[in-house]
């Protein structure tokens, strides 16, 4: 069981290379990351997949956007929106992780999309940024969002997976704190570590029958 | 005053972290302030009424905090939301609990890797440069507005020497 940070912003992003924060995400208990990089990925000790984000206002341009996507990008992850547009993106194909749903309204992911989520096997992602560097009200409202996304979790099966959202070796954080904090929205240990390890199973999912000649 | 007696003094836990960046060697006293903050921001003063936190070592890079037995986890994940202030940003790393000091201070021998620090000229820039074993090397620019930092490892620099073109844009961050 590979255990993965489901988004990371390595140079020119943040201030750190992609080389050190795959050395740091190493040390901290990683098997392999997501950066959001254009650049081209060197060989690490560590496996790197790259991922992409789409930030769209409408579910059609995210559609659009889905038809350019490089082919060598392993997961692609989009930016929720409202309750409409987060049903009208988690039904289309090729997208793996719906990221940023502590920003959104509480109502933006609903019963209707959590099931759509799961029966298209598409992540929603627990950004621990927020978490570690946002103080007061904002920190509560991202905690009480978690702890909704959590029961619906529980209730649907979607899988989830948990980033870092580091644009700085600053901001990676061991598996170990990872479990810690996410304790504070009452995440078990074992769902920490299930949802650590769905990025393989979001990525490696199989396609429509093709015939091989 | 005399000390209680072992079966009426509280027992301790100790947590040893790690300070990221490592050249960053602020005080005890210095580092004490910010776990405070953490802890209170996020459980409140009560919660640090009864974790009675203190850091009782802070050298070569590594503290030593300790709390009240039974709070160690609250505090390993206060510990975890530290980020330092932002001209002067720094991590803890948790490494090891203890019941106690001695034991950690074994530890830190164990971890204690050596650093190298020396003063470089990136594209026309004065900047200190540290050094690790592992290949880590972090570059640090000290300017009027603040300090601005760039971690990379001995290849990124090694391609940065020869690429001579590449502009390390340390201030658009």
């Amino acid at each position: 069981m590979t255990l993965s940070d489901a988004c990371i912003h390595p140079y020119p992003d943040g201030d750190s290379t992609l080389r050190r924060m795959a050395l740091e995400a190493k040390e901290l208990g990683f098997g392999s990351c997501v950066a959001l990089t254009t650049q081209p990925i060197p060989v690490l000790p560590l496996k790197i997949i790259r991922g992409i984000l789409l930030r769209e206002e409408t579910a059609k341009r995210v559609s659009t956007a889905l038809r350019r996507v490089p082919a060598e990008s392993g997961v692609v992850m989009v930016e929720a929106g409202e309750s409409g547009f987060n049903r009208a993106v988690l039904s289309l194909r090729g997208i793996h992780v719906l990221k940023g749903i502590a920003r959104t309204p509480q109502t933006s992911l609903d019963h209707v999309a959590a099931r759509t989520a799961a029966d298209h096997n598409i992540a929603v992602d627990i950004d621990l940024y927020p978490l570690v560097h946002e103080r007061g009200m904002v920190r509560q409202k991202v905690l009480q969002r978690y702890e909704d996304l959590l029961v619906l979790h529980r209730r649907f099966r979607f899988p989830l997976t948990i980033s870092s959202g580091a644009r700085s070796i600053l901001d990676q954080r061991s598996v170990r704190d990872m479990v810690l904090l996410c304790s504070l929205f009452r995440m078990s240990a074992d769902e920490v570590r299930r949802a650590l390890s769905s990025v393989e199973e979001i990525t490696g999912r199989h396609g429509p029958v093709q015939v091989v000649r | 005053m005399r000390p209680r007696p072992p079966s009426l003094r509280f027992k301790r836990r100790y947590i040893l972290v790690e300070l990221v960046p490592r050249w960053y060697v602020p005080d005890g006293r210095d580092l004490y302030p910010f776990i405070i903050e953490a802890i209170c921001s996020l459980f409140g003063d009560t919660v640090v009424a009864e974790m009675q936190p203190a850091v009782v070592f802070c050298e070569h890079g590594f503290a030593i905090v300790r709390c009240r037995r039974g709070t160690e986890l609250k505090l390993g994940t206060a510990l975890a939301t530290v980020t330092g202030t932002s001209d002067r940003p720094f991590t803890l790393r948790g490494h090891a609990t203890s019941g106690t000091i001695l034991a950690l201070k074994r530890k830190v021998q164990a971890l204690l890797t050596a650093m190298e620090e020396r003063i470089c000229t990136v594209t026309g820039h004065t900047c200190n440069v540290c050094c690790y074993d592992n290949q880590k090397v972090d570059v640090i620019e000290r300017g009027i507005k603040g300090q601005h930092l760039v971690f990379l490892t001995e290849q990124d620099s090694e391609e940065m020497e020869c690429n001579r073109n590449t502009r390390w844009d340390m201030t658009g961050q």
